[in-house]
């Protein structure tokens, strides 16, 4: 039995999660410039939003989707204005220690509220499987990466087309620049860092059926983002994109073919990170000057 | 200035004075200390709070039946919250021994935290007798040693696959292949060499051995290696949160393999909750799971009453099934109380000849009879029963499928 049909479709589905997991992470530090250590705590979020919400009330995840978004971008915006707001000229360590502090106590806080259990969403697409031959396609990593190719479609989309996503882009090239042509830079990182809860929220919610739920489950997924945006570079949604799937290639295939590859697979993500941040510290698809 | 050094010299004195009577109406009037160092917060506090909730009901049943006191003392508990911290975990052990002066201690819960206790408590030459309810690491086991006051009730990691093998043996014979997927944090690594040993030892063919990274987004790729390989039996070593997503994976890949082997995650309510339809068929083992037979202890029928009896008891007051650290925390809490109710003394050397000598029925055992393991003297509890998921009605029951006298299921294939 040949491993190579497998694998693709591994590898492309984990490719869809990941860049799920780094597309907000990648949008606030790419316009912003700050490293969002609460990331992985508003992916968390999403996901418990919509465990409870399938629990409770019996609600799919997919369609809560769009509410809790909504959520999501409220609490990032009001995040924003209550805290990092405050430090968008402080020195970095200051921004990295506000927002791992920020990560913390919402993490804290999921433990006393919801305990440390491990909760999944089963809704029946979430178990089953389309097969082909002797590989399968499992549906719930399927909607995951239809998902991930949605989001990133509309955000390209706003990006380029929308008045507040282009105005996003000025600002992320040059915010001095963009300040002295009129456009309310503090308003547009609030926007930026609200979308980016909110695309965070909405990866939660795919996520609820795909991994386990805890309280901790953040931070490994913010380790995934980092790897991305340093492997891709910064300002290029398409760069992150294709650094989701290298790294999802990378780690799938090590798993599949290295004896005991499993293992380890995860390790790949750090050799890659070392060895971009060595050959080229701007990333593949960054800009040396950025 | 000097008339104020008198007067703080005077209250000193009076201080040292009123504590000193403090201290004598304390001994006159005699108390038994607990301590219990539980998860109360962090990472594993649905475990610190089964602890916390076994020994409570414990106390509750005592008093109901015997009052306020043990052994003519007064009994006192004193939990301490180890924020399922290690660092936190070693100062509140030489706080309850140092400063608390306890007369024993039950807990803490599960291996890591249990594992970092080790050294402070064995590091006090008048250490006072600990007894284990949860903690399954070998580790633990090697580190404790044979010291005499040490009382494990939970089985060690090997006492699984003692029992998963014995299961299997008899369920389908030994001329089978057995596939493991193991993870690379402390829980798969503290499992596997034992979990290989018996295996191999029972006549079983290993046809894969497939490591997998402990909170991987992706399990897929051991999975379909060990499809490959064409196993009967594929036995998972994994702690509950990377069990629930390979659980679904193995599901949703319809492996097509016979026999799912589990270990303790099975019979945990949020794995079963968590993983909903793929808990189909997974097998687990356990010193307790709902639905045991076992019965009242004649001698003390109110404190160790049958596991049925227990169990309603338990669901009248929680309102949900008794999870196993709970009924091992209670079981526990109930033998130190009778140690010291029986010899009327804190002394460890008195409670320590005493539970050695003992054998109760119980809840989760047969026997509460302490006995040598590999290494530590005093072991009990380390007969446990193996059961299966099998759905009934709308949901999913467990099937004891072995031992065969308490069996009320056979091992079933699974579709």
């Amino acid at each position: 039995m040949s491993l190579l049909p497998q694998f693709l479709i591994d590898s492309i589905l984990l490719g869809g999660l990941y860049t799920l997991m780094a597309i907000g992470f990648a949008l606030a530090f790419g316009v912003t410039r700050i490293i969002n250590f609460a990331h992985g705590e508003f992916i968390m979020l999403g996901a418990y939003a919509a465990f409870w919400l399938f629990t409770g009330w019996g609600l799919d995840p997919l369609a809560v989707m769009p509410a809790v978004i909504v959520l999501g971008f409220a609490c990032g915006w009001l995040l924003f204005k209550a805290f990092i707001e405050r430090v968008l000229t402080a020195p970095n360590i200051n921004q990295i220690l506000l927002t791992f502090a920020i990560g913390l106590v919402i993490q804290h806080i999921a433990v006393i509220l919801w305990s440390g259990n491990s909760r999944s969403t089963t809704p029946e697409y979430a178990l089953k499987a389309l097969t082909i031959g002797d590989a399968f396609i499992p549906y719930g990593r399927l909607i995951g990466c239809g998902v991930a190719v949605l989001l990133v479609a509309m955000l390209i989309a706003w990006l380029k087309w929308a008045e507040d996503g282009r105005a996003v882009r000025a600002v992320a090239q040059n915010s001095d620049a963009a300040t002295l042509m009129g456009i309310n830079v503090k308003g547009i990182y609030a926007l930026s860092f609200a979308l980016s809860s909110a695309l965070g929220v909405a990866t939660g919610v795919v996520v609820s059926f795909i991994i386990t739920v805890t309280p901790f489950m953040g931070f490994p997924m913010l380790v995934k983002a980092v790897a991305i945006v340093i492997v891709a570079g910064m300002g290029s949604i398409v760069g992150m994109v294709v650094g989701a799937f290298v790294l999802a290639f990378a780690e799938t295939g090590f798993a599949y073919y290295v004896a005991e590859g499993s293992g380890w697979a995860e390790g790949v993500a750090f050799v890659l990170i070392t060895a971009i941040l060595i050959i080229r510290p701007y990333g593949l698809f960054g800009d040396a000057e950025a | 200035m000097l008339n104020g050094f008198w007067n703080l010299v005077y209250a000193m004195g009076l201080g040292v004075l009123s504590l000193g009577i403090g201290l004598s109406s304390a001994e006159a009037q005699g108390v038994f200390k607990i301590g219990a160092p539980a998860s109360l917060s962090g990472k594993y506090v649905a475990y610190g709070v089964q602890a916390k909730n076994g020994i409570e009901h414990a106390l509750e049943m005592w008093k109901a039946t015997r009052g306020d006191s043990a052994g003519g003392r007064k009994i006192e508990l004193i939990f301490a919250d180890t924020q399922s911290d290690n660092a936190l975990t070693v100062s509140i052990i030489n706080d309850l021994i140092q400063t608390q002066k306890v007369d024993l201690i039950i807990g803490p819960d599960g291996s890591n935290v249990a594992a970092t206790a080790v050294p402070p408590w064995k590091k006090f030459k008048e250490r006072p007798i600990w007894i284990l309810p949860g903690g399954s690491s070998s580790k633990i086991e090697k580190e404790v040693g044979p010291d005499p006051y040490f009382f494990h009730t939970y089985a060690w990691a090997y006492y699984y696959h003692i029992n998963n093998v014995d299961a299997l043996k008899a369920a389908v014979g030994t001329k089978k292949k057995v596939a493991f997927v193991f993870t690379d944090g402390a829980y798969g690594r503290a499992h596997i060499d034992d979990a290989r040993r018996y295996v191999k030892e029972a006549g079983f063919e290993i046809v894969a051995n497939e490591l997998v990274r402990e909170g991987s987004a992706d399990f897929n790729s051991a999975i379909i290696k060990v499809r490959a390989t064409r196993p009967d039996i594929l036995y998972a070593l994994m702690q509950t949160t990377d069990a629930v997503q390979f659980a679904k994976q193995v599901y949703t890949a319809k492996t097509g393999i016979p026999y799912l082997v589990g270990t303790a995650q099975a019979q945990l309510t949020e794995w079963q909750q968590a993983v909903g339809e793929a808990q189909n068929c997974w097998t687990g083992v356990t010193t307790w799971v709902n639905g045991l037979a076992y019965p009242a202890d004649p001698r003390e029928p109110k404190l160790l009453p049958a596991a049925a009896a227990w169990e309603a008891a338990w669901r009248a007051k929680y309102g949900k099934e008794p999870e196993f650290l709970e009924a091992g925390y209670y079981v526990s809490t109930v033998l130190a109380l009778l140690a010291v109710e029986a010899t009327k003394s804190v002394d460890r050397d008195v409670l320590k000849t005493w539970l050695v000598g003992q054998d109760y029925k119980s809840p989760m055992g047969l026997h509460s009879k302490f006995k040598p393991s590999e290494i530590t003297p005093h072991q009990a509890f380390g007969e446990m029963v193996v059961f299966q998921r099998v759905k009934e009605g709308n949901g999913y029951v467990s099937k004891l499928i072995f031992p065969k006298d308490i069996a009320n299921g056979t091992l079933q294939t699974c579709k």
